[in-house]
């Protein structure tokens, strides 16, 4: 920020603040400002989702944060600001627990601006490394800083880095991976869109290290912004001389390309994504060859999910130790999560690794929005597990994790209260591999797809007492013997419910109760004789499925009825119940 | 080199080889779908999984290499179990037929009637017989007798009418016998073996048909005079003609060198132990003759008499004198031929059945019987019968129809308030039968006086330590068609012939296929496609002669009439039937290709090319005409749709084949495990 004096009014323009209208409010401001001495600033998501839009007020001495801001407060806010009575929305307990590594610029510098990036020691680490540090010792770095994959795995980075280093070639390639396909997960897209040189930055330093002169970023085609935003910066970049040939003067040649995702979640995978650059369809291949043998056109590839590359110049900056100080036993550094479910703070959290869930959802995130107790956690997206309440002191680490039956996976937590039915979540994940399932292996493509027959049979309410048997029969031979991950850890969620609300599974299949009452198959509405034949019900019911004369009690004819249940909230004498 | 061990046996392997290769240099032969010689391993198919049990892991072999060190199981329990259920799944989204439905569910024995209905429009008439006799060898008489299961299910009855099939064995025999048929294959080189068969009716014969061919020694044991059993002397001569009977059993007899014991009444004549003692191997075909009791009161009169009885005598032209008034009680084929008869001879005929008409199992023969004459009365059953004067009083009550019993019929119920009388000169009771074996060594029956047969093998059960007594036929199921009978001689013969080969006594084995569903639940789109051809009519003789004779009935068609007819077969059976992978190991690994009902894929075929064809619904994605096609031809043509349950393999872009560059050189045809592509011709 060029000018210390001046109040600047900051507009957060991600994309989760535009779609909660912050770029009107953005160019409300600008009309409002005009003849005035305030500035008009913008920058990318500070994780805060649940209070956008987001506007900070940069005075000369704090920074003011509002929350939820709509175009009619406007006016009032620039006559606040002008006379100094601008006051601070901002709940803090959000971002005190939290530690900002790789989200440390989000949503304090403007993206689209190299100098903000730079002001904030961007491309210093780069610049370290090339003046005096060999490939190797950045990769003994990495090493030693505990660095482990963010895309899902959880592979250790320097030793990654280090196959494909000795893996010989002349021709090598590195590749971000910013495919972001698990729903509800959106830290890679808010850390290019908010400090994507950051990720650029991260990925030439992969690049200095492995011996690549070329480099992917491989983004989701349905992030327009990022796809923009990163374009900008690699432009940039290269006009600062930071990419390109002879980088900075000091011998590395360093070129990167965007490449828009394929539009499928299984491109995330690495050997479909691979493919996909390649022009094939994304469908994975057997590994081996790992990438780091043979991957892009045959050449060793490395690649690495945006979080992993964008921790890499604070590690390089602040040094390995440093950010093994933050961490677990066997996961180091801190892990960006998206908080979202029945949470009351939503959002984006960025804590050291090993925090308990239960801090994470009580403590960050304020528990759940209903102010209902939470009953299950679900982590690592859909190939991730369930865990009851009673494992919310589990700290959230790669080993503790796998261990109870959940993965860290790309760092989904999606908070359940006691309203959720675990049988209709496992169905709703399952749905979704299956929706996106390659069709290249047999297991995956059709043992999913019966795996869920069997999840919509029982919440239906048709559910067979072999069903659990066979589920779990169908889900240990998927998870054995398909191709590839999305395959192999499709059954997680069905498995996970399996293991700790089986109870539930028995009660849909053997009572026909669905004690979330969420499952429509299963629920009966009834009329009792508190019913005076009023008549509402009838002329409300979308189905036509209540009859009865006027003033008699009325009659719902199960097989036409929906569920819907607005007979019930119609009714003003509560004679329609349900079970 | 790499030390490995594959199946407990350590070995050194060549560098760089798959554990695929690895194994089969041992001998060990893992299943392959997608797997194609000299192109990169794909890994879609997931059948040919091993099991790395030093690393815990599951891997398809194809694509794995052998590494030292490794042991590796290919064939153990899990990964027999996990090969089973990829089966399982992969016939879950498999629309097909292997085997035509009216082959596979219609005809008792498993004619292959495509085959022959094929080589019929050809003008191959011996090669049709042929091929109807390798499951049955009776064509001529079952062309006019048999009531036609397969008509039933016949695919065509979606389109107009089911194909003519039933006649078309019958003029097909014809045919044959006039060139100089019938002709059978050659006899096998004898075995020294010697089997007795006691009863010559359709399932003894056939027994003795298929047991001689293996070049065993037949002797049959018949109590009657001549050959045939209820086909000749239970079924009326207008359905089936002595002369038929005679040049197609004797023919068996007398060229493929069996032995008859003609008026031999076995436990009477000779010893059921002296038999047992002298012979290799004992098959029992007795048929079922005894008359059930019709349980009412005054049925034991001279004048009410056994449909059974009665066929007989006209059978071996005994006269039987009926009355004017004639009753017959009872709904199945037998009451049906006795009513028939009796018309024949001049009485007033009422078939009188206990169920409706929907019920009645002989109903096929209903508006033939009305022409004649005869008249129905359902819903009717006696009560008692009473005499006086030269007439007979027949005391019925009329029913209603309950719930379905255990037979699926609907039961019928006494309706009171509704009896009434008849007045009639003579009543045949028609009412089922049940088998004579009172003369069988008790311990072989059951309770009820039943014999036990295992019912694969055929092997009596209980026969002390025996493994090789068999019965079969009616004398086992009590009355059913002449067809099951065919198909039972057929099966005892496959178990005898196990007996006399050493080998274990499994039975025949049932056809092992794939099937689209039943016939009304098909979809339309199976059928847009198939044109409207009217089903030919065979031309009954004229009424008069019918009611005055025992005339063969059914005339013929001409020649070309046939064939047009056998030319409206719809070819359902599937042109990879005898060479599909899915079908081979389906089999091999017992995978129950219903386990999975779920949604599966549409009936899906693109014939837009003249030479290469697309089975769309049949594909199982393995990939392989995708990966031949690209890297042999550099052609690019077929490819991946939609992802998840829908993905499917097609022409890419959705095309139609004939919209490509496809020049019709038939790799992928070569590399498709099943039916998905395949050359015409
Ligand atoms: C079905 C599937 C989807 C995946 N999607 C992503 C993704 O969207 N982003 C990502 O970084 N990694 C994804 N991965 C993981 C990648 O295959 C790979 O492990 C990762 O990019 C490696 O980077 P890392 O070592 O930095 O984690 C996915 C894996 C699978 C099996
Ligand atoms: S596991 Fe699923 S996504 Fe992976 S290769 Fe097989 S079909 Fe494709
Ligand atoms: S059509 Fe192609 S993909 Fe389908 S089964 Fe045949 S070779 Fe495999
Ligand atoms: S996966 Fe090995 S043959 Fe198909």
């Amino acid at each position: 920020m060029d000018n210390k004096d001046k109040t600047i009014i900051r507009v957060g323009l991600g994309t989760c603040g535009i779609s909660a209208g912050a770029n009107d409010v953005y160019d409300a401001f600008k009309e409002a400002i005009a003849g005035t001495n305030l500035t008009l600033e913008y920058t990318s998501c500070n994780g805060m989702c649940f209070r956008e839009p987001i506007v900070d007020i940069i005075l000369k001495d704090r920074i003011i944060s509002l929350s939820n801001v709509s175009c009619g407060e406007v006016p009032r806010l620039i006559n606040e600001i002008l006379n100094n009575k601008i006051i601070d929305s901002e709940d803090n307990d959000f971002l005190v627990m939290q530690n900002r590594i790789v989200l440390e610029n989000c949503g304090h510098i403007n993206p689209d601006k190299i100098d903000d990036y730079l002001a904030k020691e961007g491309y210093q680490a780069l610049k370290k490394i090339l003046l005096d540090i060999l490939p190797e010792q950045v990769i003994s770095e990495v090493k030693s800083s505990g660095l482990r994959g963010r895309g899902g795995a959880g592979f250790p980075t320097g030793l990654k880095w280090e196959l494909a280093r000795n893996s010989k070639s002349n021709e090598k390639y590195v590749i971000c991976n910013a495919d972001e396909g698990d729903p509800g997960a959106f830290m890679d897209r808010a850390v290019i869109e908010g400090d994507p040189h950051r990720v650029l930055e991260g990925l030439a330093i992969s690049g200095y290290a492995i011996g690549a002169k070329y480099g992917y970023v491989y983004v989701r085609a349905e992030y327009p912004l990022a796809v923009k935003r990163i374009k900008q910066a690699i432009e940039d970049a290269q006009n600062r001389n930071l990419l390109g040939n002879n980088i900075l003067g000091l011998g590395f040649n360093f070129f990167i390309k965007v490449k828009e995702g394929a539009g499928a979640f299984v491109c995330g995978e690495e050997t479909a994504l691979i493919a996909s650059i390649e022009g094939k369809r994304g469908m994975p291949t057997l590994k081996p060859p790992y990438p780091a043998e043979s991957g892009l056109w045959g050449y060793p590839t490395n690649i690495n999910n945006v979080e992993t590359l964008a921790a890499i110049p604070w590690i390089i900056r602040h040094g390995a130790d440093k950010y093994a100080n933050f961490g677990a036993e066997k996961s180091k550094g801190t892990k960006v999560f998206s908080l979202a479910g029945q949470i009351s703070k939503g959002g984006l959290v960025e804590v050291e690794i090993g925090m308990s869930l239960r801090k994470i959802i009580y403590e960050i995130g304020a528990g759940t929005s209903s102010g209902k107790p939470v009953k299950a956690v679900q982590l690592g997206g859909p190939s991730g597990g369930c865990l009851p309440e009673s494992m919310l002191d589990t700290p959230v680490d790669y080993e503790s994790l796998l261990a109870k039956g959940a993965i860290m996976g790309s760092g989904g937590i999606v908070v359940m209260d006691v309203d959720t039915c675990m049988v209709d979540i496992a169905r709703y994940f399952l749905a979704f591999t299956q929706k996106e399932s390659c069709g290249k292996c047999t297991f995956c493509r059709l043992g999913t797809k019966r795996m869920l027959e069997i999840l919509e049979r029982i919440t239906l309410g048709e559910g067979r007492e072999s069903d659990v048997e066979s589920l779990i029969d169908l889900a240990s031979k998927i998870g054995a013997s398909s191709l590839c991950q999305l395959g192999k850890t499709a059954p997680n969620p069905v498995l996970s419910t399996l293991k700790y609300f089986k109870d539930e599974y028995i009660e849909h299949i053997v009572n026909k109760k669905c004690r979330a009452r969420s499952c429509k198959g299963l629920i009966n509405y009834k009329i009792t004789n508190k019913c005076i034949g009023c008549h509402l019900c009838t002329k409300a019911c979308p189905a036509k499925a209540i009859n009865g004369e006027i003033k008699e009690k009325h009659q719902i004819i199960p097989d036409l009825c929906i569920k819907c249940g607005i007979c019930e909230s119609v009714c003003k004498f509560e004679a329609i119940y349900h079970e | 080199m790499s030390k490995a061990t594959i199946n407990g046996i350590t070995n050194d392997f060549v560098d760089g080889i798959s554990i695929l290769e690895a194994a089969k240099s041992l001998g060990i032969e893992i299943p392959t779908l997608c797997h194609i010689e000299n192109l990169e391993a794909f890994g879609s198919c997931g059948i040919c999984v091993v099991e790395i049990k030093n690393q815990n892991k599951v891997v398809p072999a194809c694509a794995t290499k052998l590494l030292e060190g490794m042991d590796i199981e290919t064939h153990n329990d899990s990964i027999l179990s996990t090969r089973k259920m990829l089966l399982e799944l992969l016939f879950s989204d498999h629309l097909g037929d292997c085997v035509p439905p009216c082959s596979l569910k219609g005809c008792p024995a498993n004619i292959n009637i495509q085959g022959f209905l094929d080589l019929e429009s050809k003008g191959k008439y011996n090669e049709a017989a042929a091929l109807i006799r390798e499951k049955a060898p009776l064509p001529n008489i079952l062309g006019r007798i048999c009531p036609k299961p397969c008509e039933k299910v016949c695919l065509r009855n979606r389109v107009d009418e089911p194909v003519m099939i039933g006649v078309q064995k019958r003029y097909i025999a014809e045919k044959e016998w006039s060139s100089g048929g019938p002709f059978f294959p050659h006899r096998a080189k004898s075995s020294h073996k010697r089997v007795a068969i006691i009863g010559a009716g359709p399932a003894g014969i056939t027994a003795a048909y298929y047991l001689s061919l293996n070049g065993h020694s037949v002797v049959i044991y018949e109590k009657q005079a001549k050959l045939g059993g209820m086909m000749r002397f239970g079924i009326p001569k207008y359905r089936l003609p002595e002369d038929v009977i005679d040049t197609e059993l004797n023919a068996i007899v007398d060229k493929l060198n069996i032995d008859v014991s003609y008026n031999v009444e076995v436990g009477k004549d000779i010893d059921v132990e002296e038999i047992i003692s002298k012979f290799d191997a004992v098959v029992f075909s007795h048929g079922s003759q005894l008359s059930n009791k019709m349980n009412v009161d005054g049925e034991h009169h001279e004048k009410v008499i056994k449909a059974v009885d009665f066929l007989y005598k006209l059978a071996i032209n005994i006269d039987v004198n009926l009355g004017k008034d004639v009753v017959i009680i009872g709904g199945g084929h037998t009451a049906m031929d006795a009513a028939r008869s009796a018309a024949r001879l001049g009485s007033n005929v009422t078939l009188m059945y206990r169920r409706s008409e929907k019920e009645m199992p002989a109903k096929d023969e209903i508006k033939e019987a009305k022409d004649e004459g005869v008249v129905f009365e359902f819903l009717v059953a006696p009560e008692r019968i009473k005499r006086k004067g030269g007439k007979l009083y027949l005391h019925c009550i009329r029913m209603i129809l309950g719930e379905p019993d255990e037979s699926g019929r609907r039961k019928p119920i006494p309706n009171s308030n509704s009896r009434f009388v008849l007045e009639v000169d003579n009543i045949i009771s028609a009412v089922g039968q049940f088998t004579d074996n009172s003369w069988l060594p008790s311990s072989w029956l059951s309770e009820k006086g039943h014999l036990q047969v295992n019912p694969s093998t055929y092997q009596i059960q209980n026969s002390s330590g025996h493994n090789n007594i068999f019965a079969m036929g009616d004398a086992v199921t009590g009355p059913d068609l002449v067809v099951t009978a065919v198909a039972a001689g057929r099966k005892v013969a496959a178990s005898v012939n196990q007996l006399f080969l050493g080998s274990a006594v499994t039975g025949e084995e049932p056809v092992y296929a794939s099937t689209c569903g039943e016939l009304n639940d098909l979809p339309q789109e199976m059928f847009s496609k198939a044109k409207k051809i009217a089903r030919a009519n065979i031309p009954l003789i004229d009424k008069d002669i019918r009611l005055t004779s025992f005339n063969q009935i059914e005339e013929s068609l001409n020649e070309e009439e046939f064939r047009e007819e056998s030319l409206r077969c719809l070819k359902c059976g599937c042109v990879a039937q005898n060479d599909c992978k899915l079908r081979e190991y389906g089999y091999n690994y017992k995978a129950d290709t219903k386990k999975f009902a779920g949604e599966k894929r549409k009936y899906e075929k693109d014939f837009s090319h003249l030479d290469i064809k697309l089975e769309i619904d049949k594909c199982i994605s393995c990939g392989s005409c995708v990966r031949v096609c690209e890297s042999i031809k550099k052609y690019y043509i077929f490819g991946y749709i939609n992802r998840g349950f829908t993905s499917k393999i097609k022409p890419e872009f959705n095309r139609r084949l004939i919209d490509t560059k496809c020049d019709a050189c038939g790799k992928c045809c070569e590399v498709c495990p099943t039916a998905g592509v395949w050359k015409h011709g």
